[in-house]
């Protein structure tokens, strides 16, 4: 009696240990779905960061791979299937403030400039000169649940005045 | 016939002992797992802010490269003690020194600073970003990126 009341026992306590293993392995997988996936978000957003300024399209959603930029559905090498979507618009104009130097003043030292060599602040507006760039990398999760992953940089166009 | 009675239960003690075991095991198993996926999120909030810390130092490039003869001047003014407002006016670009809120929350602040080696001769500039991202948890981590940009003083005339 007493034998077969602790295999019931050890039974039961088996069942939950059972679920746990096949819980774990399914959890270490949707891990590393989740580590290429932030992997393939950082590789893209490095490869625009390095790529022609004129060349990167824009749009709200651009899925079409350009240069060394895979967008659209990307398969990896582990045989994981990911969405890459690129968001891409200018920052428009872009204002920059600055305190403009009075140097042809008679007092002006280079070495040395006074309070009252510098004129009222002023803003540079500069045109189409950076682009705000999103990436979102989106997955599946139980065939049905989607996830994803985003991040943004900034792309500045130093070639605007020829160099 | 006692000693029969003695062991009687011994079978329970040990299942017991050995289910309460599996069931400690178990729970720290469900822990490990659950800090592994928190790994993740904190290597997401890294890059994320890596990232954004790489474009605002484009920006701040830019900026230096339309403009540097006002950061220079007014550096040496806030050293030299004569005025601070036009290198704070230099840094108070919202684009510089600001915060985001999509597709993550996040704030940083852009430095400039001269380099003091060759000040006359070559124009060394330190750019330091400083972003603070927001994890989804809740919890800030910070990121601090610097880049040199060096470049020649050319004579006005």
């Amino acid at each position: 009696m007493e034998i077969m009341l602790s295999l019931l026992i050890m039974a039961a306590a088996m069942i939950p240990i059972s679920s746990l293993m096949g819980y774990g392995g399914r959890a270490t997988s949707k891990d590393a779905r989740r580590i290429v996936a932030i992997q393939t978000l950082e590789r893209t957003l490095r490869q625009l960061l390095n790529e022609p300024f004129a060349e990167i399209p824009l749009g709200a959603a651009v899925k079409k791979s350009f240069n060394q930029v895979n967008l659209g559905t990307v398969t990896t090498p582990a045989g994981y299937e990911y969405e890459v979507e690129l968001k891409s618009r200018y920052i428009s104009p872009l204002s920059l403030s600055y305190q403009n130097v009075k140097v042809n003043l008679p007092a002006f030292k280079a070495d040395n400039p006074q309070a009252t060599d510098f004129a009222a602040a002023e803003t540079l507006s500069l045109t189409d000169c950076v682009l705000e760039l999103t990436v979102k990398v989106s997955w599946k999760e139980q065939q049905t649940l989607g996830v994803d992953v985003q991040a943004m940089t900034y792309r500045a166009n130093f070639q605007r005045r020829g160099g | 016939m006692s000693e029969n009675r003695q062991k009687r239960g011994m079978a329970l003690v040990i299942v017991l002992t050995l289910a309460t075991a599996i069931m400690i095991l178990g729970v720290s198993y469900l822990k490990t797992i659950r800090n592994q996926g928190g790994r993740n999120t904190i290597e997401l909030g890294a890059i994320q802010a890596d990232l954004l810390a790489e474009g605002i130092t484009q920006i701040a490039m830019l900026k230096f490269k339309e403009i540097p003869g006002p950061l220079y001047y007014a550096y040496i003014a806030s050293v030299k003690g004569n005025s601070s407002d036009p290198l704070k006016e230099y840094h108070s670009d919202k684009i510089l020194a600001g915060k985001v809120t999509s597709p993550f929350a996040a704030d940083y602040q852009t430095t400039y600073q001269l380099l003091p080696s060759k000040m006359y001769d070559d124009m060394n500039i330190k750019i330091s970003v400083v972003v603070t991202v927001t994890r989804p948890d809740g919890v800030a981590y910070q990121r601090n990126i610097e880049r040199t940009v060096s470049g020649v003083r050319r004579p006005a005339f």
